[in-house]
């Protein structure tokens, strides 16, 4: 059976194209004109990457082992799998979100802290620039380290989608999950 | 991974100035999940020759560029970005409050 396809991004022609994309982002100083689909051209539904406001907080399980609501949250990122967001509730009924952290405003962060930020040379957060006006000067990190587990339903009818990755934002936020998870930290070299 | 055609293109560029028409197209066999579920592979057809080319599976595609991406070094990680950026959002969270969550008794 064929699965629904969702207009977003263009065809892909070529490995060598895409990869060569992706290090021109980052290298190109053009990261915030190249990251986001513009609000216009998101289709409806939840995609990978996606961000959304969802005011909340982290549940996790706190020092004491008991459950607890860590942080004030209003963004998150979607980085369960698109395919599973897809699937039937019945089969799949849980995504995964990631907080946004508020790292700092152009004005109070230093060249030094920008750099590295869009350098993506560090594993366990994924930089995100301004995405819209409400968030204008304001830079994010997603924290791969406090996952969180979505009822889809939640999903679908509570959030609010925000922004959506371009296609090469979206292989780069891709790079970086699975460095995060599958990388060597060199303590063994 | 296996492809196959389907009979009508579901998407259709003409490009004027030449008689070269780009297609996306639908594999309908699938031996593993696909990657992005909204990706289509794409087709080259060549009027003046008849000749048709299609390109590999995004799947394969997407995997071959990771693994570009993981040859060019181009996502090194440096323990010294790591430690700033870890000490950037640290400062960020301090602070952070952590509620109790309420048990329903």
């Amino acid at each position: 059976m064929l699965y629904p396809y969702i207009e977003r991004w263009p065809p892909v022609y070529d490995a060598e194209d895409l990869a060569d994309s992706i290090r021109d982002l980052v290298e190109s100083g053009r990261l915030e004109q190249r990251f986001y689909r513009s609000q216009a051209r998101l289709p409806q539904g939840v995609c990978q990457g996606d961000i959304i406001e969802l005011v909340g907080g982290v549940p996790l399980i706190a020092e004491d082992g008991e459950p607890a609501v860590h942080d004030d949250v209003r963004y998150w990122m979607v980085i369960g799998n698109t395919c599973d967001i897809a699937r039937s509730l019945e089969t799949v009924p849980w995504s995964q979100l990631v907080p946004l952290v508020e790292v700092g405003s152009d004005r109070d962060l230093t060249p030094h802290e920008l750099s590295d930020l869009r350098g993506y040379r560090y594993s366990r957060r994924f930089y995100l620039p301004p995405w819209s006006a409400e968030v204008k000067g304001l830079h994010h990190v997603a924290d791969f380290l406090r996952p969180v587990a979505i009822h889809k339903t939640a999903l679908n009818d509570v959030a609010e989608v925000r922004a959506g990755l371009e296609i090469y934002s979206w292989l780069l936020l891709h790079s970086c999950l699975v460095r995060f998870l599958a990388r060597d930290d060199g303590r063994f070299s | 991974m296996e492809l196959a055609l389907e009979s009508t293109p579901w998407s259709q560029e003409s490009e004027s100035s030449t008689p070269t028409q780009r297609f996306r197209y639908l594999p309908t066999v699938r031996d593993e999940t696909p990657a992005p579920a909204d990706l289509g592979p794409a087709g080259v057809f060549d009027s003046p020759t008849g000749q048709m080319a299609v390109s590999e599976s995004p799947d394969v595609i997407i995997r071959k560029a990771a693994a570009h991406i993981q040859a060019m070094a181009m996502l090194r990680i440096d323990p010294d970005a790591d430690e700033r950026v870890d000490r950037l959002v640290s400062r960020r969270l301090q602070g952070a409050p952590t509620r109790p969550l309420k048990r329903k008794v």
